[in-house]
């Protein structure tokens, strides 16, 4: 059985004692109410919606766990980042950005400035998928760009390795994995799955709707990339048109390149396969 | 906003005192010397500081003026007061010196053995047409300089060289360039700088920047001619060899004009204890000290308050919303370039890099070498 994430405000730490938690921050002050002495394994990271003064709590620096950096207007909070970079040679930090308008320029000074980034899908507009291609590209083929690019990142090793993911999971919203503790301590279903009461178990939430939508869904049930997709944008509205916003061209951007890696390989074992002396 | 990188990255400058008289230097000179007393004030905060951040290795890049103009005895007391500190502080100290040789002698060779590890950086242009003594020509400059690396070699010393070029170094062209430097100086180790107008109006400053479509032609012949005759003897040329392994290897040991923020990478201390963002503004530009360190206060209270260094700070972010640097592909090589070559050729600290166009033709052709 998975071992649930919860998703918690800092304030609530305390009370979640042995459970495997994400703390959530409007603010590096309000990570004062964390214990400063001891070093909590069950942190997987710290979840941050601003930045202080001091950017982050030197007592938070000096322990191993992660920042997530949310950015909620990346254009505006672009220069943020700047001033955060200069803490990553000591501590990993990690900028999530919501896929809005322009959200392409901002990926591309994380990337520059060395942090790992996630992405937050958002609702699509006109252009999404011209700055995500952009976007994919730069991840994959930039010499310069050296740091992992979500959910593109858990894809890729997707179609090179056959690993068992979707987009639910990549996005840390399953909930079969995922749940989202309020500040009043209430529980809820994680990320755009809160709002929305759920009919049946939580843990076959995707599988049950991944298997909904391919057969009552002539996109979903004709798409190559339903297992990593699991009907991702059809959530909440089931009449998303893929085809409109062109979501496949995405992963198939994904899927070459990864195609292209495995033949790559491929050529290169055989090369290096051959005894001296053998003709190539 | 600290400074947090493991080493720390100091330039000292012991005193402004030359004893050249180059057409191009952006100093204003001063008889202006640190004393030892002093050395250790800063010292002490500098360790102090490096103690809070948890930083355990200083570097100190001994510059001038020309610091040969204090004794070699200096020097070696100097090394004993540092050596003290750092032990003090549990930080290890490394030296590093940039001189321009003329006053080496054998007299010199102990402090630059156990100071500075028997190495040692220089300048030197080809053809030098701005670098001189008081009174003198760039020949004679030139004859002195040759000997004078010479008998450092001779003497088991590694020496390395800035070289500046100029509008004559495009025309002679990077063949003859690249000879003078690795064949006929036998340097195993030199770094070609762009110039820029700092300092005191000169007629050579006035020419500057460079054509930047010549440099880009003389950088990548200068790169080619390297991978092809001294990239496997281990010659290394700057800032190539740099970007070369930043696109091999990922390092990213850049020059100092490339890079995040280089107010996030080093400081400058001049000899009257002013704190400035690097030996290019310390001496001409006194709007743009940070503070001093030595009058009361720590190094992180004067880091932290200096509305100066903050300027320094915003500039990168500033030049994504002002300049096209945000468009390009090589952002994450520069990041807008050189503050004090912005500064000195556009009056402007918050516009990029006047040599832009250069530096993204020497970034394809090394990427391309790298592939």
């Amino acid at each position: 059985m998975t071992k649930l994430i919860y998703s918690i405000p800092v304030g609530l730490a305390s009370s979640s004692p042995g459970r495997s938690v994400i703390l959530r921050a409007d603010n590096p002050a309000a990570l004062s109410v964390l214990n400063k002495t001891d070093e909590d394994e069950n942190i997987l990271y710290i979840r941050l919606y601003s930045l202080g003064q001091e950017l982050i709590p030197d007592f938070v620096r000096k322990t191993d766990i992660p920042i997530d950096y949310v950015l909620s207007a990346p254009q505006e909070q672009a220069s943020a980042l700047y001033k955060l970079s200069a803490l990553l040679p000591e501590h990993q930090i990690r900028v999530t950005i919501p896929m809005l308008p322009g959200f392409s320029k901002t990926v591309k000074l994380a990337a520059a400035l060395n942090f790992s980034v996630k992405l937050n899908i958002s609702a699509p507009y006109p252009g999404l998928i011209d700055e995500l291609t952009e976007t994919i590209n730069a991840y994959l083929h930039q010499t310069t760009v050296c740091q992992p690019v979500e959910f593109f990142h858990s894809l890729l090793i997707h179609f090179l390795h056959n690993d068992p993911t979707h987009l639910w999971l990549i996005q840390e919203e399953d909930p079969a994995v995922y749940r989202f503790i309020s500040a009043d301590g209430q529980e809820s279903m994680p990320g755009r799955l809160a709002d929305s009461p759920l009919s049946g178990l939580p843990e076959t939430f995707v599988s049950r709707f991944r298997e909904e939508m391919r057969t009552t869904d002539k996109e979903c049930g004709n798409c190559a990339f339903l297992d990593c997709c699991a009907c991702y944008f059809k959530w909440p509205d089931r009449n998303f048109s893929c085809e409109q916003y062109r979501i496949r061209e995405m992963f198939a951007l994904l899927q070459q390149a990864a195609n292209e890696i495995t033949r790559d390989q491929d050529e290169f074992e055989q090369t290096t396969s051959c005894q001296p002396g053998e003709s190539t | 906003m600290s400074l947090t990188k493991d080493p720390l990255s100091l330039i000292l400058l012991p005193t402004l005192e030359c004893n050249a008289a180059c057409e191009y230097c952006f100093e204003d000179k001063s008889k202006a010397r640190l004393s030892h007393e002093q050395l250790a004030v800063l010292l002490n905060k500098v360790c102090a500081y490096m103690n809070k951040q948890g930083i355990a290795v200083l570097s100190i890049n001994w510059q001038g003026g020309e610091v040969m103009m204090l004794p070699p005895d200096w020097y070696e007391r100097a090394f004993d007061i540092i050596q003290e500190i750092g032990a003090a502080h549990r930080v290890r100290i490394n030296h590093y010196i940039q001189t321009n040789l003329i006053s080496y002698s054998p007299a010199w060779l102990p402090v630059l053995t156990d100071m500075f590890n028997s190495s040692l950086g220089s300048s030197l242009d080809f053809p030098n047409l701005y670098r001189k003594l008081p009174g003198s020509d760039p020949a004679g400059y030139d004859a002195i300089m040759r000997e004078k690396i010479k008998q450092a070699q001779l003497a088991g010393l590694h020496v390395g060289v800035i070289a500046v070029p100029n509008e004559q170094t495009l025309l002679f062209g990077a063949r003859r360039f690249y000879d003078y430097y690795v064949n006929q100086l036998k340097l195993t180790s030199f770094q070609v700088n762009t110039p820029f107008a700092g300092g005191a109006v000169s007629q050579v400053k006035l020419t500057y920047p460079l054509d930047n479509e010549q440099l880009s032609k003389f950088f990548i012949e200068l790169t080619d001619i390297w991978i092809s005759e001294g990239y496997e003897r281990g010659i290394q040329v700057g800032p190539f060899d740099q970007l070369l392994n930043y696109f091999l290897e990922g390092d990213q040991g850049l020059l100092c004009i490339w890079g995040e923020n280089c107010a996030n990478e080093f400081f400058c201390i001049d000899p009257l204890g002013n704190l400035s963002q690097c030996d290019c503004w310390a001496a001409s530009y006194p709007d743009f000290h940070f503070g001093n360190l030595l009058e009361p206060g720590s190094l992180k209270s004067l880091l932290a308050n200096s509305r100066v260094r903050q300027r320094f700070l915003d500039r990168p972010a500033c030049l994504m919303e002002k300049e096209e640097c945000i468009d390009c592909p090589y952002l994450s090589l520069c990041h807008g370039g050189c503050p004090v070559r912005a500064y000195t050729m556009n009056n402007k600290l918050r516009s990029k890099d006047p040599y832009c166009a250069t530096y993204k033709a020497i970034f394809s052709h090394v990427e391309q070498v790298a592939q």
